[in-house]
């Protein structure tokens, strides 16, 4: 069983949903249906919210799509929005190494890794950035904004002040991180170390980003502050995540918020907070991503075209 | 017959090399540092990571109490 959300990224609060699902990475049987129906069952007995209702939670995953359809009209949203967050925000519950959650996490890596024509610089010998992997979870973000915009029409704009809170702070988040685990495949100096000693570049890169994607996103956005950033971008980051986190664990603000309308988005004395903390962020990341000379180079280069 | 199930087991040892190949020791002393700045400075975040902690241990037991085990379907035997 895999766990998802706020719940792998340790950012859970008592009003956070249980978004999981039932991974599969071998034969189909039947009884898969009855398992995760049971599970659902034994975890709402437990006090756990259901996940939401898109259905991309709180059923059965089988690895094949993840892994297989990636690209191409049957990567659906699901399959997509599944195989990103497993990548980027995901845990593995009573599962070991052996397990479907580490198979098939290496095997999506594998997967957009055999898609590199090239894993090494032409002129040197250092990664280069995992473009197909890094296009992917560009992909995911712009459509998962782009979705926002869809859900709350059909929805008539149900929790509009909640949902755009977490767009720019832990949707974003996910983003950068994703940026984060791409970028430093080219800039990490322990794995170019590990490079020169290699036979083959595939084991060390597919080992590293494994590795990396066994962190949160916090945890990525922590270790790039601590390489490549500086004392006041990881405050600028840090202090307004825990405002952010502050504000949607208190209930009585987490429900003001959900009921904000666009309409009140320039009035609401809390969402205007809301909108503070996050600009606080985004300025935060800005500086990450932009006042490094190295990861600045590498966002021009990959970020937009 | 035999073959086939030879190959299919030397694939899947293979596999498991692989997996636990792949897998590098944890990079403890970074996470410590990283947790310990986390669990000082920024209580709402710490707060989080606390109840996270404490939610998936309440759901690994929720799976342990269903004889649930990750690979096997133990459960639904137990039941049947």
């Amino acid at each position: 069983m895999v766990v998802f959300g706020s719940l792998a990224r340790d950012e859970f609060t008592d009003e956070s949903d249980l978004d999981w699902t039932l991974l599969v990475d071998g034969q189909a049987d039947s009884d898969h249906l009855h398992t995760a129906q049971a599970i659902r069952k034994k975890l709402t007995l437990a006090g756990f919210k259901e996940p939401g209702r898109t259905g991309v939670f709180g059923n059965t995953t089988f690895s094949h799509g993840l892994i297989h359809l990636i690209g191409g009209e049957d990567d659906t949203n699901r399959n997509t929005t599944q195989r990103i967050l497993l990548l980027l925000e995901s845990r593995g519950i009573n599962s070991g190494e052996a397990d479907a959650y580490a198979r098939v996490l290496t095997g999506v890596l594998n997967r957009y890794l055999e898609e590199e024509a090239n894993l090494v610089q032409a002129q040197a010998k250092l990664y280069k950035v995992p473009r197909f992997l890094l296009n992917d979870i560009v992909r995911f973000w712009r459509t998962m904004a782009v979705d926002f915009a869809s859900k709350q029409r059909a929805r008539e704009g149900e929790d509009w002040g909640l949902k755009v809170s977490k767009l720019a702070m832990s949707r974003k988040l996910i983003f950068a991180s994703g940026l984060l685990v791409c970028f430093g495949c080219s800039l990490d100096t322990e794995l170019s170390k590990e490079l020169a000693k290699a036979e083959k570049p595939l084991v060390p890169l597919l080992g590293y980003l494994r590795s990396l994607v066994r962190f949160t996103p916090l945890e990525l956005v922590a270790r790039a502050s601590l390489s490549h950033g500086n004392a006041s971008t990881g405050r600028k980051i840090f202090d307004s995540y825990d405002q952010f986190l502050a504000m949607i664990a208190d209930s009585e603000k987490r429900d003001h918020l959900k009921n904000v309308r666009p309409e009140e988005s320039r009035t609401d004395s809390l969402f205007l907070e809301a909108r503070e903390i996050s600009r606080n962020f985004q300025s935060g990341l800005e500086e990450l991503f932009f006042d490094n000379a190295d990861l600045y180079k590498l966002t021009r280069k990959y970020g937009v075209f | 017959m035999w073959k086939s199930g030879l190959k299919n087991y030397a694939l899947q040892s293979l596999r498991l090399a692989l997996t636990k190949a792949l897998m590098e020791p944890e990079e403890k002393n970074f996470v410590d540092q990283l947790r310990a700045k986390l669990e000082v400075e920024w209580t709402a975040i710490r707060e989080a990571r606390r109840r996270a902690e404490q939610a998936r241990e309440k759901v690994s037991k929720s799976l342990t109490e269903m004889n649930f085990v990750s690979g096997t379907l133990v459960w639904l035997y137990s039941v049947l």
